[in-house]
């Protein structure tokens, strides 16, 4: 599998603009290292003003580095920019793009003109994406007409006519109502899987359920610097050490300490609740525990179970142990029973 | 440049046209807005002379004049003053993405503006024409023609250069847009010929475009126009045509530093600076 | 004791609209491009038409044709600022600054945030004013003669003829309320219009007859008229159709449509926000 995107050392620094640093530069990036193979999609994940949208000018040729090297498709983004344009596209929420006199669809073809598409092609893509995105109804409509929603739909589809191989989102679900978020995620997820040569997908988000349902792999970025990479799955395995249960049982007498020394057991907590006569339980599990020698365990003490819960670890758990807060303000575990 | 490129190229640069020529007939109401504009002044400077009991040919000449001041106007708002509202729309940041130069995003701009001016040009005329009951004296079609052509295609690789130099260098599109209107109105002879401000005013004034087409085409349709002729006709068409290769060479080469300087800052994309 | 608590509420709205006003009209308050609004516009309006005398008088040319376009001029300049300058508020605060809706939600009372906003241009108008006089007096044979006892009626035909381009300006921000982009290319027509009928550069006996009678109706026209005697200290000027009438009714004329243009203008710009309002369009901005 070839590399899509590869950065070393990748820093950018501004002069003035955010908070002033020694001498006056603002560090917005340092040192990246990332390598993004294709035909994935790959999340970036962290607070604001982490960088998250300084990596993407920087990749997508907007903006140069100070100091390191990015390649797009091989290619470097410092001098070869004009390899990397005709194979790229990028989406940014929030983002108004076009002409307000123009409709949808002419607005969609001059942009694809600007790809040097021929105008059927261009048509017949914008066809399609407009029925995908349900805006086929506003296809003829001048954009100043448009919903914040619906213009938001128009920019994203304007990244995909141009079929770019390497697309880059920043934040494209943003201003979408529920329902068209959702559908926007099913269409890039299915873009890049139903591909017929490898397309990649660079997304950065404040959502953890669409970073989680999305990305095949995450990095995640904090004041210019990657505090991790990985896949979802993984990461949220790597910081919540192993699982946890809730368990509840009916209510009698026990020996906690007995319970913490069942071998596997990291943690245990219990609350009592007089009023509906049951104990409430909170086992964390080393790596590798097993539920089985806990359950065994409560048997033998005569205790009747009466649910079992599996405690599931959110990618919010990872983030915030990794960043040390959380994704939307708020410290960390403020309002966490754990 | 190979063939494949130049025709990626020109659907850029058509793309860009016809969003100007459609964005005029979407709004009629602009339109009359443009034709009606500079009639205004024309009347006024019109009843001017009327009111000293000048010949009718001085009449021709506000009413060319401020014909022409269409294609100045449309060079400010359209033109100079254009990346700056692009910046602003967000659409800035989608050009410099695209493979396509900017430099053919901007031809395009200038020839969408360029065509509805031409005919703006000539209906304002035709219109003060009417009021006024000029009767025109035309030395040469052809070459009315080709010094109106060339005084469009130079102006507006003005227009061009300006484009990115305001970005570059420029505060707020508002400022430039009063600071260039009055004063070129002054320079460039639009209700009087140039030769009344003397040689070395006339020949500042000569660097934009402007000035020397409107002279020669004076010369060209009026009887009394040579008589107030600033530089022989041959002599106004070269520099013409001088102009407009130096300033699509300025123009090429601004557009290099603003996208370079952009890339380097991270300004060009910022909506408010 | 109510009336001191309403008129001190008063007082503030009246201070807040003109200082919001004042902040956005001073934007600009940067000294070039003050330089470039309040000298080199005028002055270059000016010499146009200087230019022009010259091209077409040749150097001998009869001192009244300067003084007559001269004070046309500079008084125009009071009336091209602060009737642009209001007719403008709305379309700058819709399209430049995008704050319209902001302001229209906020308890300022709009006339008073209009004058906020007018007193700027006046200062403006007034600096435009002392450079062309500056420049006209090293330029023209001007020959000014106003005498003391003029004075007083100079400065109330003054202050008759601001506060009917004020609500000029209102009318002219209503309609803004309800076009698009165009809005300010309106405003600069209109100035172009008055400019052409209210004999500011040549007199109205050259217009057509028709357009003459349009002309003097114009509260504009009749302003220009008394100023331009008074300064001169003639009975009469080489504008021919004032000729019969006399200052003093001038002047009557002038409070009279001054004070039509007021109820008129108060109720043109409540029905047109009204208007703008149920069609939903207080907030559009044109791009293209
Ligand atoms: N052109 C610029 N000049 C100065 N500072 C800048 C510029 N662009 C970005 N920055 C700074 O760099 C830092 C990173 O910004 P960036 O836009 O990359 O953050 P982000 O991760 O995309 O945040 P968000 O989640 O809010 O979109 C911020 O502190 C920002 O102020
Ligand atoms: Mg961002």
């Amino acid at each position: 599998m070839s590399i899509a995107i590869k950065t070393t050392e990748l820093s950018r620094s501004f002069t003035g603009g955010g908070e002033k640093e020694a001498g006056g530069l603002f560090q917005a990036l340092s040192d990246v290292n990332i390598e993004i193979p294709e035909g994935m999609i790959y999340g970036l994940l962290g607070p604001n003003g982490a960088g998250k949208t300084t990596l993407i000018k920087i990749l997508s040729t907007l903006l140069l580095p100070t100091s390191g090297e990015a390649f797009v498709n091989g290619y470097n983004v410092d001098n070869q920019y004009d390899k990397i344009r005709p194979i790229i596209n990028m989406v940014s929420g929030g983002e108004n793009c076009g002409y307000g006199i123009l409709t949808v669809a002419e607005n969609l073809w001059m942009f694809a003109q600007f790809y040097g598409i021929p105008t059927k092609t261009a048509m017949e893509r914008i066809k399609t994406l407009l029925e995908i995105m349900n805006l086929t109804d506003k296809a003829d409509v001048k954009i100043n007409k448009l919903s914040t929603g619906m213009r938001q739909k128009m920019n994203f589809i304007r990244g995909f006519v141009t079929e770019p191989k390497i697309l880059f989102l920043d934040e494209p679900t943003l201003g979408l109502d529920v329902n068209a978020a959702r559908e926007t995620r099913k269409f890039v997820m299915d873009w890049v899987k139903n591909a017929v040569e490898p397309k990649t997908v660079i997304l950065t988000t404040h959502y953890m359920k669409e970073a989680d349902e999305m990305c095949h792999k995450l990095a995640i970025i904090d004041s210019g610097k990657i505090l991790a990479i990985d896949t979802p799955a993984n990461l949220k395995k790597q910081e919540a050490g192993g699982a946890s249960y809730n368990i509840t049982v009916g209510y009698k007498e026990f020996d906690a300490n007995s319970l913490r020394a069942i071998p596997g057991v990291a943690s245990f907590a219990h609350s009592v609740s007089d009023e509906d006569a049951i104990i409430e339980m909170i086992f964390n599990l080393e790596a590798g525990g097993a539920l089985a020698k806990i359950i065994e365990k409560l048997s033998s003490e005569g205790l009747s179970i009466l649910n079992i819960h599996k405690k599931e670890f959110s990618l919010e758990d990872a983030f915030i142990k990794l960043v040390g807060r959380r994704l939307n303000g708020g410290e960390a575990g403020a309002n966490e029973h754990r | 440049m190979s063939t494949d490129e130049l025709i990626k190229n020109l659907r850029g640069i058509w793309a860009r046209a016809y969003v100007r020529i459609i964005g005029v007939n979407r709004e009629p109401s602009w339109l009359i807005f443009e034709l009606f504009f500079p009639l205004l002044p024309i009347c006024a400077f019109a009843f001017v002379y009327k009111s000293m009991n000048a010949p009718s040919d001085y009449l021709g000449f506000v009413i060319l004049g401020g014909a022409m001041t269409a294609i100045w106007m449309n060079v400010l708002w359209g033109m100079a003053a254009q990346f700056f509202w692009e910046r602003e729309s967000g659409n800035l940041t989608l050009y410099m993405l695209c493979p396509m130069p900017t430099m053919a995003v901007l031809i395009g701009m200038a020839i969408g503006s360029g065509f509805s001016t031409f005919f703006r040009v000539i209906i304002t005329f035709m219109i003060g024409k009417f009021i006024f009951g000029i009767t025109l004296h035309i030395a040469s079609y052809w070459w009315l023609f080709v010094t109106f052509m060339l005084t469009i295609a130079a102006v507006f690789s003005l227009g061009m250069m300006m484009a990115s130099f305001f970005l570059l260098y420029g505060r707020d599109a508002w400022n430039i847009l009063t600071v260039f209107m009055e004063p070129v109105f002054f320079l460039s002879g639009f209700y009087f010929p140039v030769k009344t401000l003397g040689y070395p005013l006339g020949a500042i004034a000569s660097l934009i475009p402007i000035t020397l087409g409107l002279d020669a085409m004076r010369q060209l349709a009026f009887k009394l126009g040579p008589a107030t002729a600033f530089l022989p006709v041959g002599v106004e068409i070269t520099i013409l045509i001088i102009l407009t290769i130096i300033y699509l060479i300025g123009a090429k080469y601004l557009l290099n530093k603003l996208e370079y300087l952009g890339r380097r800052e991270g300004r060009l994309t910022l909506r408010w600076q | 004791m109510a009336i001191t608590a309403t008129l001190k509420r008063l007082y503030k709205i009246v201070k807040s609209s003109a200082w919001l006003g004042w902040q956005l009209e001073s934007n600009w308050a940067d000294p070039l491009i003050f330089a470039i609004i309040t000298i080199i516009r005028p002055l270059a309006q000016l010499f146009i038409i200087i230019f022009m005398f010259r091209f077409a008088l040749g150097p001998g040319a009869s001192p009244d044709f300067f003084n007559f376009f001269f004070i046309g001029n500079v008084i125009y300049l009071y009336v091209y600022n602060v009737l642009f300058g209001i007719s403008q508020v709305i379309f700058e605060d819709r399209e430049h600054y995008e704050v319209i809706k902001y302001i229209y939600i906020s308890p300022v009372n709009w006339y008073l945030y209009f004058i906020g906003r007018g007193f700027a241009r006046l200062i403006v108008a007034t600096v435009s004013c002392i450079v062309s006089i500056i420049a006209g007096a090293l330029f023209l044979p001007l020959k000014f003669n106003m005498t003391a006892a003029a004075f007083p009626a100079f400065a109330f035909s003054f202050i008759l003829g601001l506060i009917s381009i004020f609500f000029m300006g209102i009318i002219m921000c209503a309609l803004t309320l309800v076009m698009a982009r165009h809005g300010n290319m309106m405003s600069e027509s209109i100035s172009g219009i008055f400019f052409i009928s209210c004999g500011v550069i040549f007199p109205i006996s050259s217009l057509p007859l028709w357009l003459q009678g349009v002309s003097t109706a114009i509260p504009i026209s009749g302003w220009l008229e008394i100023s331009r005697r008074l300064i001169l200290n003639a009975p009469t000027t080489i504008d021919s159709v004032w000729h019969g009438v006399s200052t003093a009714d001038l002047i009557y004329r002038l409070g009279f449509s001054t004070a039509v243009l007021c109820v008129f203008s108060v109720i043109f710009f409540h029905f047109m926000s009204m208007l703008a309002r149920s069609k939903g369009i207080i907030d559009r901005t044109t791009s293209y």
